[in-house]
Order: structure tokens, then C-alpha cells, then sequence
């Protein structure tokens, strides 16, 4: 936007300042081949006047030979007698020659300039010609120097236009980058964001109503949350006289059966009110070295590989890795991968937990050596099985997703059973 | 056997949990109103009060205030309510502790002991001795033939519980119940991992077990590696 300003108004101005400059050029030049003219034209006439006294007590020759011949060659000048012959510069039009001795005023093209011809009648009424010569050098005199000058303040006055254009230009486009910036980081769920209104009172009208818009959705996010909080709250208390009643019945199959039913409803229950509660505005500034918490997890889950016979490689290369992941969360995250692994796999089933920064992405992946997801096991993890909700996994693919990264559920690409890869956006400002 | 006085409003509850801890022996009362109940708690004639705080004509909390204005009976507040503010400042008003719905009546059970037993053995010294491992429940504190344990407070926790007692096989849904007060996973390690931790602590492992004997599927149970 800011370039088409400035090319746009480049491209007035320039238009506007040929327009002037054109009829400029040619007006100077006019003007050095009328001021060469004039000055020839003078310059005849002093001669001619000058002559013109001298033949009053004597013959033209004689008033000639007093001027001097090379003072009137000094003026370009020639004398042309009523005969045809010339004194000074040589003449070598013999139709202007012609002209002039038949008593004509006039200037004329020769070659390498023009000529003033003045007609000067001799006391016995023939007529001799003064002729002085002006060259094309004297005729475009300071032009060139003056179209250079005024193509470089027409120059001038386009760049300037340009800079001023600029100048607004960017008065304009700082404050739409900003809504532009806002309005990304709204839409990837940083409600906590928004526009400080500037600029153009349009465009702060804009960033007004974004921010009015941002403060809408958190609340109706809230409000959404808290209802569907309360909705849960208020199921446990039927959960509570479900549980008691169940607590009644005779111990078998059926009651373990209804137990467990009830203790995946209060899980459920549970994960709906805790995320209901989570705050919709997330704050910013809240990230995390996924690298240092994948080691401090990986130092909790490893006495039970251990006592499991597990092999656990750990592949972090002590790089840094801040991702847009609350520390929590990301523990959250860790633990419930590791633990899907040790979950859903045989004792001594060794896995890898690896972290890789590539460009401005983070890849962590959890792989191991179990049976992959031929049998079906894996696809289980992610949503529901008997002894699961599922909810790992899924509370893993919101995380991943609210922080703008990518879960890959699929096959290990070095021990061949299962591996899930995240993928998140490296947080470059930390 | 405890004389119990119920304090809640929904009837279902109030009478399945009233049948419940009559099957465990106890001798139980209930009301729905906190009036009545503020009104039979004071009367010196129960050992345990469990009291609900969405109550429809006072708010359970005012409640204890008012109980707590002219009586020293334990009560173990039951609500839906699980704000940690909430849980404060109940404790605070002079509650003996607190239960989250949806609670099964082993678990209420479980507290109702647990209150009657600190209350009876409130003279006492507070601490667990099998063989070499010492536990000092006021303190937090965990020795093993003298040397201090480093555990995390759920860790120890879930040592208190296993060594309150000794040689009882606890299931895996008890722990998760009684020490994390969550409902049971099947695919939930949490439990497991921790065990692993005090296993290390304790110096010793699954295969070679001293204190902490795991029956796989069944459950675990802290012995006296001495006896």
C-alpha cells in the first residue's frame, strides 16, 4: 500500500512536472536565440550608425577603413558595398546578398547560425549592406545549462512529492499493519491482544471496533465456559447419588461395570470443568523451554521405565526450544505422551523422546519399539478404549493446536512401532 | 461405631448416604436445612458432622461459623463446590476437612475415620514407625533408618497412606481416590510412577521389594521387611 502511494504520487508529479518543464525548455531556448538576435541586430546597427556619420564628410570606403577591418570582424560583422564587394566576415549567400542591396531588413539561416542584414542607404543613394553574423554557439547560449537546472529541480520537486508521500503513506500503513497483526493474533486465539487506535480517523474507527470485537468474543468465550462449567458442576451432585446408590449394590461384574462408568463420567466431567475454567485470555508472554521440560519429565517418568525394563533414549542436545506452551501445559503435554507409551506398550518396550529445532520449528516426537498401529491399539489412544477417555490425547492436540503447532499420530521412524510427532512454531523474541 | 449427622438437601444423597454408612455400622441422622442441622449439631449428640454448603435456606459455610461458635464436633464438609478459595476458607472456618462430589461412601467413610482418629489420638505423637522408616505426619517428614527421604508432598502422601496401614494390599482406585482424590483411569500411571519414585527413595526395586510389594492388576501394600 505504502509503495503504490509512493509510485502514485511519483507518477502525478512527474506528469505535472513535464508539463511545466516542456514549455520551459522551449521557452529558454527561444529566449537565447532572441537575446543573440537582439544583440547581432544591435550590433549591425551601431555599425551602420557609425558608418552612416563617417560617410557624411567622406566616402564609404574611407569610413570603413577607419572603423578597421578587424573591428568589425570583432562583431562578426561584414560591410557589403553597393557593388557587391565585402569587408569582413565573407558572405556566402549571394540571394540574401542580393536581398539586402535591394534595400531589405531581415534575418536569414546560413550555415552555423543566422545573419542580420541592415540596408544602409550612401549619400549618393546606392545602398550598402551591414551583416552580422550570430553563431548556433550564441543562438543557445545558457540553454543547456537552464534545462539542466530545471530538470533537476523538477527532479527534485518529484522526489520531494515522494518522500511527503511516503511520510503518509506510512501514517497509514503502520497503524493497518497493526489491526493486520491484531487481527492474526486474534484469529490464532490470543484474545488477550489488541490495537492501540492511530492514524487516519478511519482506520482508528477500525481499531477501535477490533478491539471492541476482541473484548465481545472473550467475554461470550467466558460466558460460554462458565455455562458449560456450571452445566458440569451441577452433574455432581446426581453423579454423587449415582455413586452412593451403586455403592449399595451387591459386589460383581455389574457394580465393578457401573464404577467404572461412573469414574469415566467423572473424569469426563472433571476435564470439561478444568477446561472450562482455563482463562480464554491467554496471556502472550506465557511460553516455555519444551526442551527443559521434556527433561524434567523424562527424570520423573524414569524409575518406572526403569523398574519396567524400559530403554529410554533422550535426545534434547541441550538446545533451547520456547514454544507458546504455559509451563504447565507443556508438562501436561509430556506426561501424557510418555505415559500413553508406557500405558499401551509391553514392559521393556524401550522408546525415544527426541527434540529438533529446524528453522523457526520445534519437532518433538515420542517414538518406541512397541506394535505400532497395525493393531489398532494407537488410533485407540487418541480417542477412547476401555480402560481410556481418550482425553490425553486430545488435551495434547488442543495444546498443540492453540499454540499454532500439529500432532501427527503414526508409525515410529526408528523403531517401527508407534510415534506421534509435534510440530510447534518456534517462539523467536525469547 | 460414630453417631453421624448428615447435612444436605438432596434427598437422594441424603438418604443413599445415610444407608451407606448405616451398613458400615454407624448410627446416622439426617436433615436437609442448615437451621436443623446447626440446631442438632450443637446438641452434643454426634461424633461427626458431614455438612453440604449449597444448603437452601443458609449457606453451609454460615453454617460451621455457627456451629463452631459453640461446639468442637469435627465436621467434614461434602460439596460440589471445588474452588480452592472455597476450600480455604472453609478450612479456615473451622472445618476438619474438606470432600469434593462425586465421592463414593467408601471415601467418606475413609474421612470420617481419618477425622475420628486424628480427633481421638489428637494427644498423641503424629508419626508412623515400620521398622527402619519413620513418618512424621505433622512435620512432613520421612526417615529411613535415620536418613531423610526427599519426597514430594504427594509422594509422601501416598507413603502416609500405604503406612497407615501396613500390610493391607490398597488398590490402585483407592490411592487415586484417597491420596489424588480422582476418579480411577485404567490407563492412568500416575500412581504407578510415584510408587517407582519411593521404591528409588526407599532403596530397593519391583524385582527385590523391602517395604513396597506390588501385586500386578491388584494393587500395592507397605509390610515391615523385619516381620
Amino acid at each position: 500500500m505504502r509503495r503504490r502511494l509512493i509510485l502514485l504520487t511519483g507518477a502525478v508529479t512527474a506528469m505535472v512536472v513535464l508539463a511545466f518543464l516542456v514549455p520551459l525548455f522551449i521557452l529558454v531556448s527561444d529566449l537565447a536565440h532572441d537575446r543573440a538576435i537582439s544583440a547581432a541586430e544591435r550590433d549591425a546597427e551601431s555599425l551602420a550608425r557609425v558608418l552612416a556619420v563617417l560617410t557624411v564628410e567622406s566616402d564609404l570606403e574611407t569610413a570603413v577603413a577607419t572603423v578597421g577591418e578587424d573591428r568589425i570582424e570583432m562583431v562578426n560583422g561584414s560591410v557589403i558595398f553597393p557593388v557587391g564587394t565585402v569587408v569582413g566576415l565573407d558572405v556566402p549567400s549571394k540571394e540574401d546578398l542580393t536581398l539586402a542591396l535591394s534595400g531589405s531588413s531581415f534575418v536569414a539561416n546560413v550555415d552555423g547560425g543566422q545573419a542580420v542584414y541592415i540596408p544602409m542607404i550612401q549619400p549618393d543613394g546606392t545602398t550598402a549592406v551591414v551583416r552580422v553574423f550570430a553563431s548556433d554557439d550564441e543562438l543557445t547560449a545558457g540553454v543547456r545549462r537552464s534545462r539542466i537546472i530545471l530538470g533537476l529541480l523538477g527532479g527534485t520537486l518529484v522526489l520531494m512529492a515522494m518522500w511527503v508521500a511516503d511520510r503518509l503513506g506510512r501514517s497509514m500503513v503502520v497503524p493497518v499493519k497493526e489491526l493486520s497483526a491484531t487481527a492474526r493474533k486474534l484469529g490464532h486465539g490470543d484474545l488477550s491482544v489488541r490495537v492501540d487506535p492511530s492514524g487516519p480517523h478511519e482506520i482508528e474507527e477500525v481499531g477501535l471496533e477490533l478491539n471492541r470485537l476482541a473484548d465481545r468474543i472473550g467475554r461470550l468465550l467466558q460466558a460460554e465456559r462458565e455455562s458449560a462449567a456450571d452445566l458440569a458442576h451441577r452433574l455432581r451432585t446426581p453423579l454423587t447419588a449415582a455413586r452412593l446408590s451403586v455403592d449399595g449394590l451387591q459386589e460383581g461384574p455389574d457394580r465393578d461395570r457401573l464404577n467404572a462408568d461412573l469414574d469415566e463420567l467423572q473424569r469426563t466431567t472433571d476435564f470439561i470443568i478444568r477446561e472450562a475454567r482455563r482463562p480464554v485470555r491467554r496471556e502472550s508472554e506465557e511460553w516455555c523451554n519444551l526442551a527443559a521440560v521434556v527433561v524434567r519429565r523424562i527424570e520423573f517418568w524414569h524409575p518406572l521405565a526403569l523398574e519396567q525394563g524400559r530403554a529410554v533414549e533422550l535426545d534434547v542436545g541441550g538446545i533451547a526450544a520456547p514454544v507458546a506452551i504455559p509451563d504447565g501445559d507443556a508438562e501436561a503435554l509430556v506426561d501424557a505422551l510418555i505415559e500413553n507409551v508406557i500405558a499401551h506398550t509391553p514392559d521393556g518396550t524401550r522408546f525415544v523422546v527426541q527434540i529438533d529445532v529446524r528453522d523457526d520449528t520445534v519437532e518433538f516426537s515420542v517414538e518406541d519399539a512397541g506394535s505400532g498401529i497395525d493393531d489398532g491399539s494407537l488410533v485407540d489412544r487418541g480417542t477412547s478404549s476401555g480402560d481410556s477417555t481418550g482425553l490425553g490425547l486430545d488435551i495434547v492436540r488442543r495444546t498443540v493446536e492453540g499454540a499454532g503447532g500439529k500432532l501427527v499420530i503414526g508409525e515410529s521412524r526408528i523403531h517401527g512401532g508407534a510415534g506421534i510427532v509435534i510440530r510447534l512454531p518456534l517462539v523467536s523474541d525469547r | 461405631m460414630a453417631a453421624i449427622l448428615i447435612v444436605e438437601d438432596e434427598q437422594r444423597i441424603r438418604e443413599s448416604l445415610a444407608t451407606r454408612l448405616s451398613e458400615r455400622g454407624h448410627d446416622v441422622e439426617s436433615v436437609a436445612r442448615a437451621i436443623d442441622g446447626v440446631e442438632r449439631a450443637v446438641s452434643g449428640s454426634f461424633d461427626v458432622v458431614v455438612l453440604d454448603l449449597g444448603l437452601p435456606d443458609l449457606d453451609g459455610a454460615e453454617a460451621l461459623r455457627m456451629i463452631r461458635a459453640v461446639s468442637q464436633v469435627p465436621v467434614v464438609v461434602a460439596t460440589a463446590r471445588d474452588d480452592e478459595s472455597d476450600i480455604i476458607s472453609v478450612l479456615d472456618a473451622g472445618a476438619d476437612d474438606y470432600v469434593v462430589k462425586p465421592y463414593s461412601a467408601d471415601h467418606l467413610a475413609a474421612r470420617i475415620r481419618a477425622v475420628l482418629r486424628r480427633m481421638g489420638d489428637a494427644s498423641e505423637d503424629d508419626t508412623i514407625s515400620i521398622a527402619g522408616l519413620r513418618l512424621d505426619l505433622d512435620a512432613h517428614e520421612a526417615t529411613l533408618d535415620g536418613r531423610r527421604l526427599d519426597l514430594t508432598a504427594r509422594a509422601f502422601d501416598l507413603l502416609a497412606y500405604l503406612a497407615s496401614q501396613p500390610g493391607k494390599l490398597v488398590s490402585k482406585r483407592e490411592l487415586l481416590a484417597e491420596v489424588w482424590r480422582q476418579p480411577y483411569g485404567g490407563a492412568d500411571k500416575t500412581v504407578d510412577v510415584h510408587i517407582s519414585w519411593l521404591r528409588k527413595e526407599l532403596g530397593e526395586s519391583a524385582a527385590e521389594p523391602m517395604y513396597l510389594h506390588t501385586r500386578r492388576g491388584v494393587g500395592v501394600r507397605l509390610v515391615d521387611p523385619s516381620a
